[in-house]
C-alpha cells in the first residue's frame, strides 16, 4: 500500500540544515500536504521526493509495482522515464513549466510524445479532451499560451501533466501565484481531477486552507524538521505541537 | 537550345586564384612590400595576427599579412594552419611576468608606486588628427638612462594586505589543458577559458568587455596594472635536466581588480580578472581581463544574466577562424537544400490554394 | 607534397581520429568529440570530412568527392585536388569505382555496396541545436533519450502548415536509440541511410564531432503514423537523361524564367546517357 517513502533525509546548504532527519510515507490514492512557512524546507523536501534534487543522507523509496526500492539505484535514465510519464510535477509558476511559443496542444502532447505517442490525430484528440477537462475551450488547441491568463496557464500545466495518467503527482504551491478569485476554482478543479483519477499526490503549501481542502493527511515542517503529522482534520482541529497551534491560530477566519 | 551542363570548375578556381594574386601584388609599378617592412612598421597588425594565430613569430605573421592582402583574420588563419603542421617538441616553463622588463607600465589604482608610472611607446594621449606629413621628417624620441628600477606587481601590494584574492586559487596543480589538442568541453575550467580568450577575436572580446561596463554583468573594474615588455622563455630540455633561456617574447599583461566579495562573516576581498596576449595590445589585454572576470560569475556566486558571463556562449564564438569559416561557408553552393525548400513551399502553397477553392 | 605526411595529417592525429571513428561505429548515431585540427581549408568548408577521409585513406583507395551531387562543383574540385596533392590519391567520378566517397549534401543515386565507405561533411552535428543551442544541455538530452521536444517541433509544423516543413537535414533515429542529423542532405535521400551495406561516417570539423552508422543499421526518419515521412522531389523528369527517380536540380534557362530540371548526381546522369569522363 505504501507508494512513496522517505527515510531520514538530510540536506545542507552550506551551514543551513534544509532537511534535518525527515521521514514520511505516502499510500496509493492518498493526498499528503506538506505545510510550513517559507524557509521551513518544504520545497526542498518536495524536490528531493520527486527526484529533482538529491539528499546528502537518507533515501527516497518508490514502489514501481515490485515493492519499495530506493531511487538512488534507479539510474538517471529510469528516473527520467518515471518523471516523464508515471509521475507529474506541477510548478507554482506555469510559465516555467510550459513552452510559451508552442501551441496549447503541443504543450499537452509533449509528455505523450516523449513517452512514444506517434499518432498525430490521437495526440490532438487527447489534448482537446484534456483542455475540456481543465475547463479551457478546446477551440484554443492551436493557440499560443503566450496570451493566456495566469489561471488558464495553470490549467494548461495541469492538463499537460495529467495527460500521461500519472499515479503520483507532486505540486508546489499550485495556486500560489494566482488571484484569490481564481484560486478557488483551480483548487476545485484539482480536487475533482485527483479524486476522479485516484491519484496519489504530495502537495506543498503555506496555506492551511488549501491543505484542508485537498489533503487526507498532512505534515507540518519547521526549520527542516517535521514537528507534527496526522490526518488533516485531526491536526488542524486539535493541533498538539505549539508551532502547529501558532500556524492554525494565525489563519484569519473566513 | 540544348542545355550544356556547366563544367570547368577547376579552371575557374585556378583563374580566380591568379586574379587574386594579381590584386594582391597591386600596381606593378610600385615596389612590392617587404615582409621586413610589415614586421617593422605594422607592429600592431603583426601582434594581432600572432595572438589570434596562436604562434609567436613576427616574421611569419608579417608574411601572412602580406599574403592575405591585409585581411588580418585571413592572416591569422594562415598562421594557424602553419602552426598545426609544426612538431611539438617540449612545453616551456610558465613565463614570469613579474620578471618582465616593462617598457610600459601603468596602474589606474595608485597615483604613484615603486617603479613609477611609465607610459612607454603609447599613442594614448595623441590627438587623433590624420597626419598628412607622416614620415616627412624622421621621428626622434628623447633618450634617457635606463633606470633599472624595480617594478613590483601592484597586485602584490594589495595581496600583502589580503585585500585581493590570491592568484590562481583554483589551480589544480596538474598540467594545463591544451585547447589545440583536446575538444572544448563544458564546464570549462579557467585555464581553458583563458587560453580560448588569448586566441580569441579582439573585436568580439572588445564588444563583450564593453557590454559588461555598460551593465551587462557589471563587475566594477579597475586596471590594477597594465604591463608591456619582454619576458624570457625558458624550458627544460630532457637531455639537460635544467632550465635554459631560449629567447624573449613581448607580452601585454593586464591585472584587473574587480568587485569585492565577502560578507560580515567572510572578510571582503577584491576579485580579479586577467588578460595576457602576444605583443603590444592594450585593448585586447584589458578586454580579455573584463571577460575573464565576467565568466567567473558562477564560481564567485554571482547570478549569470549577461552574455559575457555565459561561458558556453563566449567560448563557442570567440574563435574568429571558426566563425569566419562557418559564416563564409554560406557562399558555397546550397542549391540542393534550397531545391527541397522550393518544392516544400510550392506544395504548401498549392495545398492552401486547393483548400480555398 | 614536400614536408607533409601522406594525406597531410601526421600519424598521431590519424590514430586519434581513427579511435574516435571506432567509438562512433560502436555506438551508431552518437556524437564522439575529437580534437579537430586546424586544416588548410576553412572550417565550415568540409574540414571534418577531410580529416575523416585523411585518417582512413590508404595507397590503394580510390576516392570520389562530390558536392551537391556533382564532381565538379568548386569545393569538390578543391578537396579532390587537396587529396591528389597530399596523398597522390587515385580519384574517380564513378560511384561504382570508388572505395571512399566524400560528399556534401547528397547521397549518390547509385546504391552503395559492401566495402564502400561514404564520408559526409557535417556543418551542425547536433540535431537539437535549433531547439537547444547549448551543446552541454543537448548532450544530457541524448544521454537520457529526452527527445520529446523534437517531436513537438514536428507536431507544431503539422499544426501550422498541414505537413512537416523540414525538407533537408531531416532528423533520424539511429538504431532506435540516438537522434541524429544526417547532414544537410535533402529528405529525399534519407531512405538511403537505412540498412545501407556501406559504412557511413560523419565528420564535423568546426564543431569537433564524429559519428557513424555501421553497415546495415536501422535508420528511421521521425514522423507520425498518420503523417508518414514523405521524401520529396520535383515532379519532373531529367531533361538530359530522362530519369524519373533521381533528385533534380532546377535550372533557370532564360530571362522569362523558363525552367528545366537536371539530375543533381552527375555520375548517375552521365552513366544513363552512356557518357563516361
Amino acid at each position: 500500500m505504501t507508494l512513496l517513502q522517505a527515510q531520514n533525509l538530510h540536506k545542507r546548504f552550506g551551514s543551513l540544515e534544509a532537511l534535518d532527519g525527515v521521514s514520511l510515507s505516502l499510500r496509493r490514492h492518498e493526498i499528503l500536504a506538506i505545510v510550513g512557512e517559507s524557509g521551513s524546507g518544504k520545497s526542498t523536501l518536495l524536490n528531493v521526493l520527486a527526484g529533482r534534487a538529491s539528499a546528502d543522507e537518507g533515501d527516497v523509496y518508490y514502489d514501481r509495482g515490485t515493492g519499495l526500492a530506493p531511487l538512488s539505484v534507479l539510474g538517471e535514465l529510469e528516473l527520467r522515464r518515471l518523471q516523464r510519464a508515471r509521475w507529474g510535477f506541477i510548478q507554482q509558476d506555469p510559465r516555467q513549466a510550459l513552452r510559451l511559443s508552442i501551441t496549447a496542444g503541443g504543450n499537452i502532447g509533449e509528455r505523450l510524445m516523449a513517452s512514444g505517442a506517434r499518432h498525430y490525430g490521437d495526440i490532438r484528440r487527447t489534448a482537446a479532451h484534456w483542455l475540456e477537462a481543465v475547463e479551457i475551450d478546446p477551440a484554443r488547441l492551436d493557440d499560443l499560451p503566450r496570451n493566456f491568463s495566469g489561471g488558464m496557464l495553470q490549467r494548461l500545466q495541469i492538463a499537460a501533466t495529467l495527460v500521461t495518467g500519472p499515479e503520483l503527482v507532486f505540486m508546489d504551491e499550485p495556486t500560489g501565484g494566482l488571484d484569490v478569485s481564481v484560486q478557488a476554482r483551480i483548487l476545485d478543479l484539482i480536487r475533482g481531477l485527483v479524486r476522479r483519477l485516484g491519484l496519489a499526490a504530495v502537495l506543498v503549501t503555506h496555506d492551511i486552507g488549501v491543505a484542508r481542502l485537498l489533503a487526507d493527511r498532512l505534515v507540518v515542517m519547521r526549520r527542516g524538521r517535521i514537528v507534527e503529522s496526522g490526518l488533516t482534520d485531526q491536526v488542524l482541529d486539535d493541533p498538539h505541537h505549539e508551532y502547529t497551534q501558532l500556524l492554525v491560530s494565525s489563519v484569519l477566519p473566513t | 537550345m540544348a542545355y550544356v551542363a556547366v563544367k570547368g570548375g577547376e579552371a575557374a578556381i585556378e583563374a580566380a586564384h591568379s586574379w587574386a594574386a594579381e590584386q594582391r601584388r597591386g600596381d606593378p609599378a610600385l615596389p612590392a612590400l617587404m615582409v621586413e617592412q610589415i614586421a617593422s612598421q605594422l607592429g600592431r597588425a603583426v601582434d594581432r595576427v600572432m595572438a589570434e594565430g596562436g604562434l609567436y613569430d613576427p616574421v611569419l605573421a608579417a608574411l601572412a599579412i602580406k599574403q592575405a592582402q591585409g585581411d588580418l583574420i585571413e592572416a591569422a588563419f594562415l598562421v594557424r594552419a602553419y602552426r598545426a603542421t609544426l612538431p611539438r617538441l617540449v612545453d616551456a616553463e610558465p613565463v614570469d611576468t613579474g620578471a618582465m622588463r616593462p617598457i610600459r607600465r601603468i596602474s589606474a589604482v595608485f597615483k604613484d608606486l615603486p617603479g613609477g608610472q611609465r607610459l612607454g611607446p603609447t599613442a594614448d594621449y595623441t590627438h587623433r588628427l590624420l597626419d598628412f606629413g607622416l614620415d616627412d621628417a624622421p621621428p626622434s624620441a628623447p633618450q634617457a638612462e635606463a633606470s633599472g628600477a624595480v617594478m613590483p606587481c601592484v597586485t602584490d601590494f594589495l595581496g600583502a594586505e589580503a585585500l585581493l584574492e590570491p592568484d590562481g586559487g583554483e589551480a589544480t596543480g596538474g598540467a594545463p589543458t591544451d585547447l589545440t589538442m583536446e575538444p572544448l568541453d563544458f564546464p570549462a575550467p579557467r585555464d581553458v577559458r583563458l587560453q580560448a580568450l588569448a586566441r580569441g577575436d579582439e573585436g568580439f572580446l572588445l564588444a563583450l568587455g564593453y557590454s559588461t561596463q555598460r551593465g551587462y554583468g557589471h563587475n566594477h573594474p579597475f586596471v590594477g596594472e597594465l604591463r608591456v615588455g619582454e619576458v624570457a622563455v625558458t624550458l627544460v630540455p630532457p637531455e639537460l635536466g635544467f632550465a635554459i633561456e631560449i629567447g624573449d617574447i613581448t607580452l601585454t599583461e593586464c591585472q584587473m581588480v574587480n568587485q569585492f566579495t565577502g560578507s560580515k562573516a567572510a572578510p571582503p576581498q577584491f576579485t580579479r580578472g586577467y588578460g595576457l596576449c602576444f605583443g603590444h595590445a592594450d585593448r585586447k589585454a584589458i578586454a580579455m581581463s573584463l571577460v575573464d572576470r565576467a565568466m567567473r560569475a558562477v564560481e564567485l556566486g554571482e547570478e549569470v544574466k549577461a552574455p559575457a558571463q555565459d561561458v558556453e556562449f563566449v567560448l563557442s564564438h570567440c574563435d574568429n577562424i571558426e566563425a569566419t569559416g562557418f559564416v563564409e561557408h554560406l557562399k558555397l553552393p546550397h542549391h540542393v537544400d534550397f531545391q527541397s525548400e522550393l518544392e516544400t513551399i510550392r506544395a504548401m502553397r498549392k495545398e492552401a490554394e486547393d483548400g480555398r477553392l | 607534397m614536400e614536408g607533409y605526411n601522406f594525406a597531410y595529417l601526421d600519424e598521431q592525429t590519424k590514430r586519434m581520429i581513427r579511435r574516435a571513428i571506432l567509438k562512433a561505429v560502436a555506438i551508431p548515431g552518437h556524437q564522439i568529440p575529437f580534437a579537430s585540427r586546424e586544416m588548410p581549408l576553412p572550417s565550415g568548408w568540409g574540414t571534418g570530412g577531410i580529416q575523416v577521409t585523411a585518417a582512413i585513406l590508404g595507397p590503394d583507395d580510390v576516392l570520389k568527392v562530390i558536392d551537391q551531387g556533382a564532381d565538379d562543383t568548386t569545393n569538390a574540385v578543391s578537396i579532390r585536388g587537396f587529396f591528389a596533392r597530399t596523398a597522390g590519391a587515385a580519384t574517380t567520378t564513378r560511384t561504382q569505382e570508388a572505395s571512399i566517397i566524400q560528399t556534401r549534401h547528397r547521397i549518390p543515386e547509385t546504391k552503395l555496396q559492401a566495402g564502400q565507405i561514404i564520408v559526409y561533411q557535417v556543418p551542425m552535428p547536433e540535431p537539437l541545436y535549433r531547439l537547444e543551442p547549448s551543446r552541454a544541455t543537448a548532450a544530457r538530452m541524448h544521454a537520457i533519450a529526452d527527445y520529446g521536444a523534437m517531436h513537438v517541433k514536428l507536431y507544431e509544423e503539422i499544426t501550422r502548415f498541414g505537413r512537416v516543413a523540414l525538407s533537408y537535414d531531416y532528423p533520424v533515429m539511429a538504431n532506435e536509440r540516438y537522434l541524429m542529423s544526417p547532414s544537410p542532405i535533402p529528405a529525399f535521400d534519407n531512405p538511403k541511410l537505412d540498412m545501407s551495406p556501406a559504412l557511413q561516417l560523419f565528420g564535423a570539423g568546426r564543431e569537433k564531432r564524429i559519428y557513424a552508422l555501421p553497415p546495415f543499421t536501422r535508420v528511421r526518419s521521425l514522423d507520425f503514423e498518420d503523417h508518414p515521412f514523405h521524401p520529396g522531389r520535383a515532379n519532373a523528369v531529367c531533361a538530359l537523361c530522362g530519369a524519373e527517380d533521381s533528385y533534380l536540380d532546377e535550372i533557370v534557362a532564360d530571362d522569362q524564367g523558363a525552367k528545366m530540371f537536371v539530375c543533381s548526381d552527375t555520375d548517375y546522369c552521365d552513366t544513363r546517357r552512356g557518357e563516361t569522363r
